[in-house]
């Protein structure tokens, strides 16, 4: 009894004195340390309150943003706009459950928001309730005209994805753009790459038709490119999404439904010439053992460990990756082919990834108390000197000139530039709380990589025809009637697709009842849903 | 007459060996199922990394690396939100039992007007709740929102609690309440020198019923406590499992560059969580156990 008493005591006390800590400490701790914390020093200026994500690296940290000479640049810019920022910064994992409920609920919201996590769809209904502001009218009234200038003049197309269907822009956005030689946009390749090393050890000539490309993969399982007496150097493919480059040789589009910019039309590589001849070349693939099946559509880490194991022969991805190679255990080189010929009569298609990147949203809320200090935030985001702190950092520091381009200066690893605080912004403050504007070129990127991806780069980017990796990039958003009628197709068909066309890959279903599977594929929607996306394209077009 | 009395030729003797040794086998194949699952984890996380990734561990350790478990008791984030649980753990347990055990009592005494309506009126939030945004409004409101407070007030009183320890105070003896009052006791001196004594059982269960509930909770961290600082070991979890699950595919090439680096790192570092975070709850079970067989039938009967 005493004994039962004396622990019952023990324990409250305990517990009473841990939670007056933990009492004392939730007082202080997100007010503090997390909640809002000023930019720094007694500045007088609006201010403004800013909700995001903690993106960005884990080493080069945020919180020791003081630091960095290139924070001194930044933090000029938002004191000469007379700017006081407060930062909320919650862990990326969590962000998205956080900013919905906060923006359901309407209630405690700060002055501008990153609201990337919610889709275009949420954004406008929550738009329609009020909570967030139209961005048009107060851009006309306070912007300096920095906001007008980029948004026009060097990312027209920008308001054309961001644009609602009545007229309205309720977010900023990330604004990135490649160009190579000053002004040529420079568009990145996906692509297949093969394994360079095997090729030259067992002599194979580069591929240069799709049946070569067949071959030699063959010839590696045949003679054990990697040398473990097992024939298991394979080929990770997905047949069925027509997203990994292969489907372009035929010619097909790079989804369901995929635009062909040049043409400014929305097509369906189930109605393209080259799609028979695609299954059959991938039942070839497949008989033959070349394609990994049990990796369709497998977790990328089960690739990755693939990779590693020195087995993976072949696969689609960036031309100018260089995360791969390192991953070979006992190493190894990709090469990114270009286009092979694969059907006569149907030139090869190339996929490539946009110049321009349009992504997130930053938006101001009905909260905001001075609007047009969130005005101002914006012109000072949209300024090229932000974009190139962002970017490129100082010059002298963390970027050069060579032959009139902009390149990077090598400064290490992330451990040498936390030490010699040498860094561009993007490291510390990018995505998150703060927009990315970026002027990228290719000539910086080309430094770091082997001769044979930058010759690819530079003959792809030229390439023509092409379908891109972000169909969704090229459409207006889409109006209520249209957005529900997509819903509702899109939910079997790319079901049905994706399943029909992996069965018709691996030989499950036979191509003799074709005539059957168009009729389902229409009775999904097939024929409408591309009639609402070429309608959304054309109105993508017509944005000025 | 007879035919009603003869005994079943095919009927199975109490005590048979065969149904000794099928009821053996169903309950170890029980066992089974029920502990792979956990020694799957233990043997994942100590596996090479390598045999991880390709997901060729079923049945025993491949490799014997404890590396991930250096990374974890290196990291302080992850002893921070350890400390953080225990805070939430102990003041949650201490809340939930003093106010099932003052709920209750006053539920069990006689001359309480209104009585059962009280008892059907706390039934209501029991089977309804108020659903995540109007919740979200009132911790926000009550200016608990990215405080420890969003964690320990909404959670501290537990109508099931009240409840178990209702029925448990109605199975003392009316005489034993009622000598007391012929003593001279007050209410509170019955409850704290009389009952509570001999409810230990009742107590014990609650305290291990909260303790494993808090210990495994994540959600209202998810949704109250956006700074970090603030979160509890389950939320460290989840961080580190949603930071693995990410689509290459659906990035660009300027963003798959730092996820790739990100998502090895963690594969493997995800097991070795769940078995850090798992074991001392496990270990709490033993301590209560000789309360518990007794307190958990309690719930069985409602008078």
């Amino acid at each position: 009894m005493v004994k039962w008493k004396n622990s019952i005591t023990c324990t409250v006390v305990l517990t009473l004195a841990i939670a007056a800590v933990s009492g004392c400490s939730n007082g202080d701790t997100p007010k503090n340390s997390e909640e809002p914390t000023a930019t720094g020093g007694s500045k007088e200026g609006s201010k403004l309150r800013l909700l995001g994500p903690t993106k960005g690296n884990k080493i080069i940290k945020f919180e020791d943003r003081e630091q960095y000479p290139v924070w001194k640049e930044l933090d000029k810019l938002f004191d000469t706009a007379g700017l006081e920022l407060e930062y909320e910064r919650v862990p990326t994992e969590q962000y998205d459950v956080v900013i919905k409920t906060r923006m359901a609920s309407g209630s405690s919201l700060p002055d501008i928001v990153n609201l990337s996590a919610l889709d275009d769809t949420t954004v406008l209904n929550l738009a329609k309730q009020g909570v967030l502001l139209d961005l048009k009218p107060l851009i006309e009234k306070y912007s300096n005209g920095n906001i007008k200038k980029m948004y026009d003049q060097d990312f027209p197309f920008a308001e054309k994805t961001t644009t609602s269907p009545d007229g309205k822009l309720y977010w900023f956005s990330d604004l990135h753009k490649k160009t190579y030689q000053q002004n040529k946009p420079a568009p990145v390749g996906l692509t297949m790459l093969i394994r360079k090393d095997w090729l030259e050890k067992l002599k194979i000539p580069v591929p240069a038709t799709a049946d070569e490309y067949r071959k030699a993969l063959k010839a590696f399982q045949d003679q054990d490119a990697n040398g473990n007496g097992q024939k298991d150097e394979v080929l990770v493919y997905n047949p069925g999404n027509f997203a990994g480059s292969i489907a372009q040789w035929f010619g097909l589009g790079s989804g369901v439904t995929a635009v062909d910019v040049e043409n400014k039309k929305v097509v369906s590589p189930w109605y393209q010439d080259g799609i028979k001849d695609y299954f059959r070349y991938m039942q070839q693939l497949v008989k033959e053992g070349i394609i990994d099946t049990s990796l369709i559509s497998g977790r990328n880490e089960l690739v990755q460990q693939k990779i590693a194991d020195n087995k993976v022969a072949s696969l689609s991805d960036y031309n100018l990756e260089m995360w791969l190679e390192p991953t070979i255990i006992g190493g190894g080189e990709y090469l990114p082919l270009m286009p092979l010929k694969a059907v006569d009569g149907i030139t090869p298609a190339a996929q490539l990834e946009d110049p321009y990147l349009v992504w997130s949203k930053y938006g101001i809320t009905k909260d905001a108390k001075d609007v047009e200090a969130a005005i101002k935030f914006f012109d000072v985001i949209y300024s090229e000197k932000y974009a190139d702190l962002l970017y490129w950092g100082i010059e002298g520091q963390t970027y050069t000139f060579d032959g009139g381009a902009k390149v990077f200066i090598d400064n290490g690893t992330d451990e040498d530039k936390e030490k010699s605080k040498l860094v561009s912004g993007g490291a510390i403050y990018g995505d998150g709380i703060f927009p990315r504007v970026q002027f990228a070129n290719l000539e910086s990127e080309l430094t770091n990589v082997p001769k044979h991806k930058a010759d690819h780069q530079l003959a792809i980017m030229e390439y023509k025809p092409y379908y891109v990796n972000m169909n969704h990039k090229y459409l207006a958003i889409p109006n209520d009637e249209q957005l529900e009628a997509k819903t509702k197709i899109m939910n079997n068909l790319s079901t049905y697709s994706l399943e029909l066309a992996t069965k018709l890959a691996l030989g499950q279903k036979s191509l003799d009842d074709w005539d059957q599977y168009i009729a389902e594929l229409k009775k999904l929607g097939l024929d409408q849903l591309i009639e609402i996306e070429q309608q959304l394209h054309d109105r993508y077009n017509q944005i000025q | 007459m007879t035919a009603m009395f003869r005994r079943n030729p095919n009927k199975i003797k109490s005590g048979s060996v065969a149904v000794d040794v099928l009821l053996y086998v169903i309950a170890l194949f029980i066992c089974l199922i029920t502990l792979y699952p956990f020694y799957y984890v233990v043997i994942m996380s100590v596996s090479s990394p390598l045999e991880v990734a390709a997901m060729n561990v079923y049945w025993f350790p491949k490799g014997f690396i404890l590396d991930s478990y250096e990374l974890i008791i290196r990291d302080s984030r992850m002893w921070w939100a350890y400390s953080n649980t225990i805070i939430y753990v102990a003041a949650g347990t201490l809340l939930n039992c003093i106010t099932a055990v003052l709920g209750a009592y006053p539920l069990t005494v006689r001359t309480l007007k209104g009585r059962k309506w009280i008892i059907a009126f706390l039934l209501i939030p029991m089977y309804f709740g108020g659903g995540l945004i109007p919740s979200f409004l009132l911790v926000n409101k009550l200016g608990l929102y990215n405080t420890m407070f969003a964690i320990i007030i909404p959670g501290m009183v537990g109508i099931w609690n009240i409840i178990l320890v209702r029925t448990y105070f109605t199975t003392i003896p009316e005489a034993l309440k009622e000598s007391a009052f012929i003593d001279g006791a007050s209410h509170l001196q019955l409850l704290f020198k009389i009952i509570l004594p001999i409810s230990k059982p009742i107590i014990a269960v609650i305290a291990i019923y909260t303790i494993v509930g808090i210990w495994n909770s994540w959600f209202e961290a998810l949704v109250y406590l956006p700074n970090e600082k603030l979160h509890p070991l389950q939320m460290y979890l989840y961080r580190v499992v949603v930071q693995q699950t990410v689509d290459l595919k659906l990035l660009s090439l300027e963003e798959t560059r730092n996820a790739v680096a990100t998502m090895l790192s963690n594969i493997q570092l995800k097991y070795s969580i769940i078995v850090f975070t798992t074991l001392p709850v496990i270990f709490t079970y033993p301590f209560f156990q000789k309360y518990f067989m007794k307190g958990a039938l309690l719930g069985s009967l409602k008078e």
